[in-house]
């Protein structure tokens, strides 16, 4: 018999605790976590804790079970919410979890004047279960707006113009707080996954590196999936990150990243689709590279001011730089640049080294290499001559018994001699010895020189096929006497001495 | 004198049916073939061509809080979006392309990306020491799945626009303002057909 009774006694206890439980659980969806109200009338980031006092002894009169303040607060420094735009979601189920509540108040004073009463205030509820906003209320006004009757009962400060409005505008959320539930949920808040690096070629090592919080228990497993497998990530305690690493695909493509979570001992799977992607790309870029503003002189081009390259890439992809060079007719480069951007439509090249001077004349060979983010490369490069200034041309003045010649020939580095010239050689006295013109050096003038005078002043004019001027300069030539060359004439046939 | 008392009470009528005038400024067009089944939808933070702060501030919030007293809507938290921002090394009131609005899309399974700008904002003086503000507002939705833009609304109020009768009505704050004309917009939408069917 007693012991009948006492397990009568046990489980009358038992139902009576867990009716407790259920109304412990009951009780604690009621809690409201009301975050301090940013005021705008203080600025983007001002905040209003005197109202917010005003907020909380309205709520509590509705009957709403408050968590308390400085709990939240505390939440707010450790989590770093330093505004309301700094709470998504995931700290709104955090709070939710930690503080037992069933909804979070988020408050704000849009506008507050105390020289004319006026204020505006706006509500907004968020569910701890999904962390989305469910109810909102706004209202404003102003003492101009409330005009009473003879002014009986007319508000004189915002406190007096806020109570009533505060009343207002919070009474429905003592019913939403009573039927709003808690639910334990596995939720995270993904912060990125990073993939680097995001562009390779096949078979390269492809690193990811995964910044995930959780609200409760982390899952057994975490993988990184793609269409070619999956690849479990290991948690990192150092930087409480998950890294993992796999080699990219051979094929071509973009490929998503999904991530698998595998909870508990039955390793539930689920899946977050398309969190990040990385793209394979094998083939080099098509690098194509024209020269303009060239003149084709033969078989070569040539210019004389600047050149334009324009490069041309088939296959868009993104680019990860680019590199020009130019070399001299030994292999020795002369300029070079080397930029981490995008390849520019058009490069201008004035004929000058990479100290800014211009080069000499001379054949050059402009090179260009591209490569994309992958790491593959491509170059192209072109020959072009460079005659940036005319061939020299020297003069000399022979004189042979009173009969004296002029000889031209062209001097100094060129690649093209000048098409077209003319020479002027005048006496000491201003006499005109030669005048000429012609095509091709070297040539020669004969003339009588002036008896007496061993110098003579030469003058020559002219332009090569690429346009450079070789301007007429005065140069002093001295009349050199030279011995008359004695031919030696061969007989032709022996005549017999007789 | 029952002429003149017919007189004034028609005056009295003419001023009450002007208070219950058409939203005047307020302009909606929407796309053709745009898709107007709306559900889901993420606000972004307001642009702000004024030079007063927290304007943009205060009127995305009350913006917020109407769209969600309507009952229609599924917003995104505010959060969310900062959330999505920062995983998008996006910083706030950057210019986004259509590849944002799709990944905004699959991550927050949105249907439609809000933006909201405030033109003009400040107050008037009228008669006496009687200031009232004015608010211009320009909102441009897009569709999240395609980028496509689904409808432009532009509208623009003074706050004694709702006088109805000496000064009843007149929105005296900025934050009245800005709720009525959120209203007005939204109404505007419904009328329109962007509803959540």
């Amino acid at each position: 018999m007693s012991c009948i009774r006492t397990l009568y006694r046990f489980s009358l206890i038992l139902a009576l605790a867990f009716c407790l439980l259920l109304h412990a659980d009951f009780v604690s969806a009621q809690k409201v976590a009301l975050l301090p109200m940013s005021d705008f009338s203080k600025g983007e980031n001002g905040v209003n804790l005197q109202l917010t006092k005003a907020v909380e002894t309205s709520l509590k009169q509705l009957g709403v079970e408050m968590v308390s303040r400085n709990d939240l607060m505390l939440f707010m420094a450790r989590n770093k919410v330093r505004s309301f735009r700094f709470l998504d979601s995931y700290l709104v189920k955090k709070i939710g979890a930690e503080f037992d509540s069933s909804l979070v108040l988020l408050g704000t004073v849009t506008e507050m004047d105390e020289k004319t009463p006026s204020i505006g205030l706006t509500f907004t509820a968020l569910d701890t279960v999904d962390g989305a906003p469910v109810w909102s209320a706004s209202e404003a006004t102003s003492v101009k707006e409330q005009a009473p009757i003879l002014g009986v009962g007319e508000a004189k400060s915002v406190v007096d113009l806020a109570r009533p409005v505060l009343k207002d505008i919070l009474s429905p959320l003592a019913d939403i707080a009573h039927n709003a539930s808690s639910l334990e949920s596995r939720d995270y808040q993904l912060v990125g996954l990073s993939l680097y690096p995001g562009y390779v070629r096949g078979s390269q090592l492809v690193k990811a590196d995964l910044k995930i919080l959780f609200l409760g228990k982390r899952p057994t497993f975490i993988a990184a999936e793609s269409e070619i497998g999956k690849s479990y990530l290991q948690y990192d305690r150092r930087t409480d990150s998950y890294q993992g690493e796999w080699f990219a695909p051979r094929e071509d493509g973009r490929y998503d990243v999904d991530l698998r979570f595998e909870w508990g001992r039955e390793r539930t799977v689920e899946r977050l689709e398309s969190v990040a992607s990385y793209e394979v790309i094998n083939d080099a870029p098509g690098l194509e590279m024209e020269i303009k503003k060239t003149i084709k002189i033969g078989q070569r081009l040539a210019f004389r001011n600047h050149v334009l390259i324009l490069p041309r890439v088939d296959n868009l992809r993104p680019m990860a730089g680019w590199a020009l060079s130019i070399k001299d007719e030994r292999g020795q480069v002369v300029a070079y640049e080397e930029y981490d951007t995008d390849l520019p439509e058009r490069m201008i090249w004035e004929g000058r080294g990479g100290d800014g001077f211009r080069l000499d004349n001379g054949v050059y060979t402009v090179g260009l290499e591209v490569w994309d983010l992958a790491g593959n490369r491509s170059a192209a490069e072109q020959r072009i001559v460079l005659q940036a200034y005319p061939p020299k041309v020297e003069g000399k003045i022979k004189n042979i018994e009173g009969e004296a010649s002029l000889t031209l020939h062209a001097a100094g580095f060129y690649e093209f001699p000048l098409s077209n010239w003319r020479v002027e050689l005048r006496s000491m006295t201003g006499a005109l010895l030669v005048k000429g013109k012609g095509r091709e050096l070297p040539a020669t003038f004969d003339f009588l020189p002036v008896e007496g005078e061993k110098w003579a002043y030469l003058t020559v004019d002219g332009v090569d096929p690429l346009g450079n001027r070789l301007r007429g300069k005065k140069v002093k030539l001295q009349v050199v006497a030279g011995e008359k060359k004695i031919e030696k004439q061969e007989a032709e046939s022996w005549v017999p001495d007789f | 004198m029952q002429k003149k008392i017919t007189y004034f009470l028609l005056l009295g009528l003419c001023l009450t049916l002007l208070g219950c005038s058409n939203h005047h400024g307020l302009q909606t067009r929407i796309m053709a073939g745009a898709d107007t089944n709306i559900c889901s939808v993420v606000l972004l933070p307001f642009e702000n061509w004024t030079r007063k702060q927290e304007v943009a501030l205060l009127t995305e919030r009350l913006f917020t809080s109407q769209l969600l007293q309507t009952g229609e809507f599924n917003l995104v938290q505010a959060g969310d979006v900062g959330m999505f921002f920062l995983r998008q090394r996006l910083r706030p009131g950057s210019s986004l392309f259509k590849r944002h609005l799709t990944d905004m899309a699959s991550q927050l399974e949105v249907d439609v990306v809000i933006q909201g700008r405030v033109v003009d904002a400040g107050s008037v003086r009228r008669s006496g020491d009687e200031k009232v503000p004015f608010l211009s507002l320009a909102f441009n939705v897009y569709d999240a799945d395609t980028g496509a833009l689904v409808l432009n609304t532009v509208h623009q109020r003074k706050g004694d626009d709702f006088r109805k009768l000496m000064h009843f009505g007149v929105e005296t704050t900025l934050s009245g303002l800005t709720e009525k004309m959120s209203q007005e917009i939204i109404e505007d939408w419904f009328n329109k057909g962007i509803t959540c069917r």
